[in-house]
């Protein structure tokens, strides 16, 4: 067991990385999309002909997940887990789940938080439907930081593949 | 690309000629309606002698009319449906339509009558469900549930609360003996019975019965339960037939389907017709129509009403004026005009933001999707909706146009970072034809180089706000705000390229964001260009608020724009997202790749990568197709609209033809 722990723990921390990636900003778009699907839920009781606009606002927060499952790819594929013989030193492992923390962090909470200002906005337009313009952009407001998140774990993972242990 | 210029008008006519003119004015459907001119001794409004709310009952009586025939047999349709647009419709057919109506009214009245005989039925058949129900318990009864008694003796027929036995019952009528007692059924509520009793202990009976708790029960007929039961189950049964055939005859009505939508959309062009002839300004033989209408189509409507005696007179808008705002742009610019107005419509004073925008719109839009694959899909899509649907609606056709453009852009982005669904190429050459074809980015790879793509998407994000200050500065100009100009915007280009010279002539931001190169701008100019920007700032908090005549404030609030530089930055730094997202579709596409390639090269494994290839693809054009809508809409309203626009116009609502269903060959300003 300590022998194919120390043999493997390189791998072993790039998939911890991968998996908070995924799991972490998964986890955080599901439960975004979550609350803003009950609320959508709630307007089509009243109106179905709002479909369209509420599903939109729901979706918003459901980018978190798909952010995740990219650094989570490029993990894989680069420290050789998928398609590879997959053997990476310990070093070189750590540096791959620091890369991969931004993106589940801030993919967690702003996947929260961004399903909350979702479901806000959908009781905007199921008030006032000429809105929607303007009730979509509160939302993205908060995804941006996911972005940044997603932007540094992206950079950190492309200059890793260059960093030598 | 404008905001068209607004005249005041003025009609003046005879009333002879007022409902061909209030006619001819709302088939133009150029001029919006605004009275200014309060009532006075010779001219005042009068109102119709129809009323509004019998328009707007007919309107919805046959709303009502329609939807049950929608619920007998739903119009064909389809997903697609939704782009069609309402059918052309010949002017004569409005002329001639007073002649119909008749008909379609009676056809509407029968539609309704008919539709509300159903759910009498339906009330009906649940009553009688809900009777069949309370006989249950008594379905051993074998004599009619309403007796009461013969010469000698008293029946009750009822219940008592709880579940009771023979015994605890002649227990309990102990004192008015002899009775008899008939149980027929009993549950944990109730026991339900018969009492026989001499029809001289009638009233103790009763008086004990009462005590008991008993009640007669809550159903009742001249027949016995089970006959009763019978009964109520033939008329569910007659009632279910008869729903049957009419709703047989509400579908032999469903030719009139069209005739009903012709006649909701007639009602409401009187409505609308009714309501102006019921605002304007009326003497004993002329009338007066006042409002907006846009300079370009004065001619226009000068050439409808050419054949009436009647004066037209123009004049400009007063300053305090709320005048409505129309928006006119380009076939190619309009695609984003929903953009646009889904924000704000330009206030006074301001330009229309839409011909700038869809400069930048699609760029953006296609630098975030950046796959040819997908681009030439979405192209493709959006062409066909396109042919297909000439009659589409305007806003619905200029938001497919979007995506049309969108596409077109992701493609060609796609082709410069050489995105075809991901790797999707190399992917299918190498796994099912053991010779891996490598299609070469036009420019680079964007996954291997984001650094140099990030300084890219920074650098188009600069642009995009100088762009935005330069609209500010212009509108400063025209509202020839001098102070503004210098100090709002002139200021700030000085220190931003300032500090951009300076960050250009540093080996640490080249070594970040140039991959090492050394500096592009000599390290003099770059101190030249600090300097440039330290005395900017100064100014700025010297004179940034020159409008505050108390110093100590203007200096503190000088400060704080200063501090603004921030905002700069973040707003730059906002336009990383045009990699992040431009790099999730291609990853997305090519985990499909990699997932689909690991089943092997044999029929199987190719079945399976093109269903994994086409799930995952559907998902990835969903998602980024909206991401790249969302985040160009924001990096628009947000980035860009905070440099100079705020928007708050009236939009311009021209008297017309509003119609649901069909649209006339005249009406519509292009």
């Amino acid at each position: 067991m300590i022998e194919f722990l120390t043999m493997n723990m390189g791998t072993i921390l790039a998939l911890l990385g991968a998996a908070l990636a995924v799991g972490l900003a998964g986890a955080g778009s599901a439960r975004g999309v979550g609350v803003a699907g009950e609320a959508a839920a709630g307007v089509i009781a009243e109106d179905p002909g709002k479909f369209g606009k509420v599903m939109v606002l729901q979706l918003l927060p459901g980018t978190q997940g798909i952010y995740g499952l990219i650094i989570g790819f490029i993990t894989l594929s680069q420290t050789g887990i998928i398609g590879g013989d997959g053997n990476i030193t310990i070093g070189k492992g750590l540096v791959y789940l620091c890369a991969c923390l931004p993106i589940a962090i801030a993919g967690y909470f702003s996947g929260i938080a961004q399903g909350k200002a979702s479901a806000a906005s959908i009781g905007t337009v199921a008030k006032k439907p000429d809105q929607f313009g303007k009730a979509m952009i509160f939302p993205i407001m908060v995804e941006t930081y996911a972005i940044l998140a997603l932007l540094v774990s992206i950079l950190a993972l492309s200059g890793a593949s260059g960093v030598a242990f | 690309m404008a905001v068209l210029a607004m005249k005041r008008i003025r009609i003046c006519g005879l009333k002879q000629d007022r409902k061909a003119v209030l006619e001819e004015v709302q088939r133009q459907g150029v001029m919006e309606v605004n009275i200014a001119a309060p009532d006075n001794d010779v001219f005042r409004r009068i109102t119709m002698p129809i009323s509004n709310s019998e328009f707007d009952r007919n309107i919805h009586d046959a709303e009502a009319a329609l939807e049950v025939l929608e619920n007998a047999e739903p119009s064909k349709g389809g997903l697609l449906s939704t782009f069609k647009g309402r059918e052309l419709m010949d002017v004569s057919r409005y002329e001639g339509f007073k002649a119909e109506m008749p008909r379609i009214q009676s056809d509407i009245k029968e539609i309704l009558s008919k539709s509300k005989e159903i759910a009498e039925r339906n009330a009906d058949i649940t009553r009688c469900r809900q009777q069949i129900d309370m006989l249950v318990p008594w379905q051993t009864l074998d004599i009619p549930l309403d007796i009461n008694g013969t010469e000698s003796t008293a029946i009750f027929i009822g219940a008592v609360p709880g579940e009771q036995t023979l015994d605890s019952l002649y227990e309990a009528l102990a004192s008015v003996m002899p009775v008899d007692i008939t149980i027929f059924s009993k549950d944990k509520n109730q026991t339900c019975l018969m009492v026989i009793c001499g029809i001289e202990s009638k009233e103790e009976t009763s008086a004990v019965l009462r005590n008991i708790g008993f009640v007669y029960p809550s159903v009742s007929s001249s027949n016995t339960p089970a006959m009763q039961t019978e009964k109520l189950n033939r008329e569910i049964a007659e009632n279910e037939e008869q729903i049957k055939v009419i709703e047989e005859q509400i579908r032999q009505k469903v030719p009139s389907r069209e005739d009903i939508r012709f006649y909701a959309d007639y009602m409401a062009i009187r409505a609308e017709k009714y309501n102006v002839t019921n605002s304007i300004p009326q003497s004993e033989h002329t009338f007066v129509l006042e409002g907006y209408i846009p300079e370009k189509y004065i001619p226009k409507l000068e050439k409808a009403l050419d054949r009436y005696d009647l004066s037209m007179e123009y004049q400009e808008p007063d300053e305090t004026e709320d005048v409505p705002v129309l928006l006119k742009n380009n076939a190619f610019s309009s695609a984003v005009q929903g953009v646009v107005e889904s924000y704000a419509l330009p206030d006074k004073g301001e330009v229309d933001p839409t011909f700038i925008i869809s400069l930048f719109y699609f760029v953006f839009f296609g630098f975030m999707l950046a796959d040819a694959g997908i681009g030439i899909l979405i192209v493709i899509a959006t062409l066909v909706v396109l042919f297909k649907n000439p009659n589409m609606e305007r806003g619905l056709r200029n938001n497919v146009k979007l995506f049309l453009f969108g596409g077109i852009s992701a493609t060609f982005f796609g082709v410069l970072f050489g995105s075809y669904f991901g790797d999707a190429v190399t992917a299918i050459s190498g796994s099912f034809f053991g010779q891996p074809v490598v299609i070469k980015p036009l420019w680079l790879d964007m996954t291997a180089n984001p650094m140099t793509v990030l300084s890219l998407a920074l650098i188009m994000g600069l642009i995009h706000i100088f762009t935005g200050m330069g609209i500010a500065a212009y509108q400063y100009l025209k509202q020839k705000d001098i102070m503004g100009f210098l100090f709002g915007i002139v200021l700030w280009y000085i220190i931003l390229l300032g500090l951009i010279l300076k960050c250009l002539s540093m080996q640490m931001i080249m070594d970040i964001l140039a991959g090492g190169r050394e500096p592009i701008v000599p390290a003099g100019v770059g101190k030249i260009g600090l300097i440039a920007a330290g005395i900017g700032c100064v100014i700025v908090i010297f004179m940034g608020e020159y409008k505050t005549k108390n110093w100590g404030k203007r200096l503190l609030k000088g400060a704080y724009a200063v501090y603004g530089i921030t905002s700069y930055l973040s707003d730059v730094l906002s336009y990383s997202r045009l990699l992040a997202l431009g790099l999730a579709t291609g990853v997305i596409s090519s985990v499909a790749n990699m997932i689909g390639t690991m089943f092997g090269n044999g029929v199987l494994g190719i079945i399976i990568y093109v269903i994994v290839f086409l799930i995952i693809n559907g998902i990835n054009i969903g998602i980024n197709t909206l991401g790249a809508y969302v985040h160009t809409n924001r990096l628009q309203y947000v980035e860009f609209f905070g440099r100079f626009y705020s928007g708050g116009g009236r939009p311009f609502e021209p008297y017309s033809i509003k119609t649901k269903y069909y649209k006339f060959k005249e009406n519509g300003n292009d």
